[in-house]
């Protein structure tokens, strides 16, 4: 079982890979910020979005499979949550939005957009840098020291909820190997709760580990966060690329 | 030589109703070897966790002449290190390095002195070229040299084990006997596999009933058959098998 996110920063390097964390996280909220910002139902200038952060893909190195991998395992969500409008208007009729199902669909089609673009950025920032640096940076920013705490646990919580899950299930195969079968829903509901029963008991193993090596909820690392000024162009041209986007239509429609 | 550990009528429970841990004393010396034993159950592992004040109990606890308070927690952690059972619990970074260097870094050492730790520790448990290796994908044996080099890498005065000697194979056991004797460390080791002990403890402690019942030099505790399985513990079994070798 491969969970959604795990360090697979280590081994590649690439400039997106080296941007200082700081940086990245500010860029990618920024971004996200000026993509949600799009009026509902314009969907055009998602194909240029769209091909600056497949370019990012493509500067930064990431596997394209580890990062499909990732999408696809939150596209039925998207999806779900795109579709609510244009069900909403076919099942209610016009009475209960003022939309035309046309209309609606492309709100529908603008919210996907959004949200997968948005979660791609996502995808690219968890990829390319390391969790503790990453959490490490969230704190320079001005994130509580109890947050990054938090987040670190339930990093820390995936990885042993896949790691439990995949011994219970090997356990119960084992001595049973038909029951599966017969009684799925029960063998996956006692199986969940002796999941996070275990984990639970795990985790508070490991920060007791932790702790016991000078853990006090604020998370070092060795890394210096320096930031360079070829980062600085590089972040500035994205940034001023996405606001190109954003507002060229406006512009374009003023000299009209 | 001054008392290192000094463990003065220590009483702790889990729950009101029953108490893991009744009135214990004990006293270890600096850079002596102690072995813990005792049935399961006996509050062993609870013990171990009061050292560097993961648990506070009732009573008092000093370590190299300070107390375990909440106020000296990040002094008690410096000198006391926990090497624990399962070092699936123990490694949580994603590379070798970063873990070994984790203790190091919350310790607030700086980079230079980081780097040197992390070498050192690696060169004494033989780990060279594991420095990139992801801590959850290495074999057992593997997971728990690096679990004791993260312990190892800030040089505490005082090294606990909880059951180290578990799931290890001879060859294996054999090697962390001899590391254990070399260390210049005072050495607590809680354990179920009593052979290993006699080889590097100077004493062994029985733990029973919340409380230490018997304490005396390796050989004394370990040749005594009658007491060893009073506490749930047999090694006739292991003494008859080499004298028939
Ligand atoms: N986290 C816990 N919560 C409640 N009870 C516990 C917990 N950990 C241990 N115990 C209980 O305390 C007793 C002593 O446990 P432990 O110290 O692990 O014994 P040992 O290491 O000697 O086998 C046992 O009865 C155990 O069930
Ligand atoms: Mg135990």
């Amino acid at each position: 079982m491969k969970p959604l996110v795990s360090d697979t920063s280590v081994g590649i390097n690439s400039l997106v890979h080296r941007l200082d964390a700081r940086l990245k996280i500010i860029l990618t909220f920024l971004s996200i910020f000026i993509m949600v910002s799009e009026k509902q139902g314009d969907v055009n200038s998602f194909i240029f979005y769209g091909t600056v952060i497949l370019s990012i893909l493509f500067i930064s190195k990431i596997p394209l499979v580890q990062f499909f991998k990732r999408l696809l395992l939150v596209l039925p969500f998207l999806l779900a949550a795109a579709l609510f409008f244009p069900l909403s208007v076919l099942i209610g009729g016009e009475s209960i939005s003022e939309m035309s199902l046309e209309r609606s669909l492309y709100v529908a089609l603008s919210i996907f957009l959004k949200a997968l673009c948005s979660f791609s950025l996502l995808l690219v920032l968890i990829l390319t840098e390391k969790i503790n640096h990453l959490i490490a940076a969230l704190q320079k920013i001005g994130m509580p020291r109890f947050m990054g705490f938090v987040i670190a646990i339930m990093f820390r919580y995936i990885f042993l909820l896949a790691g439990e899950a995949h011994k219970i299930e090997t356990a119960q195969k084992s001595r049973a190997p038909n029951i599966m079968k017969k009684h799925r829903l029960k063998v996956y509901s006692s199986q969940m709760a002796l999941i996070f029963l275990r984990s639970w008991e795990r985790s508070k193993k490991v920060y007791n580990a932790m702790l016991s090596r000078g853990f006090d909820g604020s998370f070092k690392t060795i890394k210096h966060f320096r930031i360079k000024p070829h980062e600085l162009i590089f972040s500035f041209i994205f940034l001023a690329i996405f606001a190109l986007i954003r507002f060229m239509e406006p512009v374009l429609q003023l000299f009209n | 030589m001054h008392a290192d550990i000094k463990i003065k009528n220590l009483s702790f429970a889990y729950d009101k109703t029953r108490k893991v841990l009744n009135n214990l004393n004990l006293e270890v010396k600096a850079g002596e070897k102690i072995g813990i034993i005792g049935p399961m159950g006996a509050g062993k592992s609870t013990l171990l966790l009061h050292l560097n004040g993961l648990l506070m109990g009732q009573g008092t606890i000093e370590i190299g002449g300070v107390a375990v308070t909440k106020n000296t927690l990040s002094e008690i952690r410096r000198k006391v290190g926990i090497v624990f059972q399962n070092p699936d619990d123990q490694l949580f970074s994603s590379s070798v390095e970063e873990d070994i260097a984790f203790g190091p870094l919350h310790f607030g050492y700086d980079a230079k002195t980081i780097s040197e730790m992390v070498t050192l520790a690696i060169e004494k448990l033989n780990l060279k070229g594991y420095e990139k290796r992801v801590p959850h994908q290495l074999s057992l044996g593997e997971k728990k040299r690096v679990a004791l080099a993260t312990v190892l890498a800030t040089k505490p005065h005082i090294l606990a084990f909880d059951e180290p000697f578990a799931n290890l194979d001879s060859s294996m056991v054999k090697q962390l006997v001899n590391t254990l004797k070399q260390l210049p460390s005072t050495v607590v080791v809680v354990s179920q596999s009593l052979l290993p002990l006699a080889v590097f403890c100077d004493r062994i402690a029985i733990l029973n009933q919340g409380h230490i019942t018997n304490i005396g030099t390796a050989k004394d505790i370990l040749s005594d058959d009658n007491l060893l399985n009073k506490n749930g513990l047999d090694l006739s079994f292991y003494k008859k098998i080499c004298h028939t070798l």
